[in-house]
């Protein structure tokens, strides 16, 4: 095995890392849009200031409840009019007399049982009316099962072709000692025992470019960030968190890359000798 | 001891490369095998060594029914058998100490004796000089002599030889089968196959003929000076 196949399994393990990265950072950006995702809701008028605690309580005590935040009315009339700051005179009339309810601000843990929370929301005597996005959290649903089915198709796919790739490239250096495995064979050597150097071989290559692919991927993905972190108003315009910091991911990238290079380095050499062994 | 009884081999279905052979040779013979190209010699030795299955009839080998060998066990029965082959069949980036060690190591074998019994079959075959050279450092007849001390180095039961000769000039021929006469006399048991009939003649011994996938003569001829009538046979 030479840097052919060094250079090969680098190739395809980064394939694997970058195709990787991009799933985790796409999964951040629905996990972040998924969080922005409130329900608000509406208290009737009858609850009163002592009733809000009991009233929060139970709220929490709900399934799927990630935050429970209480919006009274005023805060939210001011909010109203800071953002329609050119028709504050208007709403100054209404100050007094503010005809909106109080409110609270829930977060929830899962979107895809949203349907189910507003459904025990609105059992609750003190609830007027809950406001919750369904359809969108029906569509991010949807799209994670998407990025996920299809990352996991991706990753496979990628498997695969790296492991094809790998046999091919450690074929050569096979067929350079089929001469050794065929008299291997006529003197009475196990098939694993044949397999055996064979075997540590493309797990070393493995292990080496595993490496060798996380060096890249460092210095590519760190540099790819410096660039996209420089331009926070882009994520604060499309209102969702940060890309994935490398400095977060390092153990389980390198993790992968070793794993996934020894596994498919080891494999890929055994498969190219095992139509030698057929003496 | 091998005893092949009514044994077909069929490459392709219907056409038989070996056809009803019966063999028997006892432990400690030294047996000749002749035929001519596509007679089925070849196929006779892929069958011994459980390179090619029968389709029928019986194949024992150094008391392993061959029909019935699990491939599993296939390394283990090969270890009772030493093979030479007509090219050599060494390993270039490996001396001649390493090419004959290395069968050893296959079988996990202790590393002082690998050193004890290597350096004696090289001994055996006159090449203690040459130990460390690499093949393509040795002649035609060097290097087959360290196939035969290969073949010799587990201590087979069973010594195959497929035109061990084939490659090496008359002299050295009979220098080779000189010594595969050597060896059996220590009690392996010798098939050698060979289309030299001059080597036959030489030596003499057990003949076997083979014709089309069938057995054509199997008898004792002595050696040399012998009868004419054992020559046109063969």
């Amino acid at each position: 095995m030479g840097i052919a196949t060094f250079c090969v399994l680098m190739v395809s393990l980064l394939l694997v890392g970058v195709s990787s990265l991009f799933v985790m950072n796409i999964e951040i950006l629905l996990g972040s849009i998924e969080n922005k995702n409130e329900l608000v809701l509406f208290l009737k008028d009858s609850v009163t200031e002592e009733m809000l605690p009991d009233a929060q309580k139970q709220i929490s005590a709900l399934p799927n409840i990630a935050s429970v935040k209480y919006y009274p009315k005023e805060e939210a009339l001011e909010n109203y009019i800071a953002q329609m700051k050119e028709y504050e005179e208007v709403f100054d009339s209404i100050r007094d007399d503010n005809p909106l309810p109080n409110a609270f601000n829930i977060s929830i843990a899962d979107t895809s049982k949203m349907t189910d929370t507003v459904k025990a929301l609105n059992a609750f005597d003190f609830t007027e009316k809950v406001k919750a996005p369904t359809e969108f959290a029906q569509i991010l649903t949807r799209l994670r099962k998407v990025v996920f089915i299809t990352s996991i198709a991706l990753l496979t796919a990628l498997i695969i072709v790296s492991l094809i790739m790998i046999s091919n490239s450690t074929r050569a250096s096979v067929y350079a000692r089929r001469r050794e495995i065929n008299i291997m064979k006529y003197v009475g050597a196990t098939n694993s025992f044949i397999r055996m150097p064979f075997f540590f071989e493309g797990l070393f290559t493995g292990f080496v470019s595993g490496v060798g692919a996380y060096v890249v991927t460092y210095y590519g993905y760190t540099t790819l960030m410096d660039i996209i972190t420089n331009n926070i108003a882009f994520w604060e315009t499309i209102g969702v968190s940060e890309p994935l910091p490398f400095s977060q991911i390092k153990y389980t990238m390198l993790a992968i890359y070793l794993c996934i290079g020894a596994v498919i380095g080891a494999l890929g050499s055994v498969i190219s000798t095992t139509k030698h062994l057929q003496v | 001891m091998v005893d092949l009884k009514n044994v077909c081999v069929a490459y392709n279905k219907g056409h038989n490369v070996i056809n009803g052979i019966d063999i028997h040779i006892d432990d400690g013979d030294f047996t000749f095998i002749v035929g001519a190209s596509g007679a089925g010699k070849s196929t006779l030795i892929k069958l011994l060594l459980k390179e090619v299955d029968a389709c029928d009839g019986t194949v024992m080998v150094n008391g392993f029914n061959l029909r019935t060998l699990k491939k599993s066990r296939v390394p283990k029965f090969r270890r009772t058998i030493g093979v030479v082959f007509q090219d050599f069949r060494l390993i270039p980036s490996m001396t001649v100490y390493e090419n004959i060690a290395f069968v050893l190591r296959v079988i996990n074998a202790p590393r002082s004796y690998i050193k004890k019994r290597v350096s004696y079959v090289i001994g055996l075959v006159g090449l203690q000089d040459k130990m460390k050279s690499y093949p393509n450092e040795l002649s035609g007849g060097e290097q087959q002599r360290v196939a035969l001390a290969r073949a010799l180095v587990n201590d087979p039961k069973l010594l195959i030889a497929d035109e061990p000769t084939g490659n090496v000039d008359p002299e050295l021929s009979q220098e080779i089968v000189g010594l595969l006469k050597a060896i059996n006399q220590c009690g392996t048991t010798v098939v050698m196959v060979t289309h030299e009939h001059e080597l036959v003649k030489h030596f003499g011994g057990r003949l076997i003929n083979i014709n089309q996938g069938t057995v054509i003569y199997d008898d004792v001829i002595d050696g040399d000076a012998e009868t004419e009538t054992s020559d046109e046979t063969i």
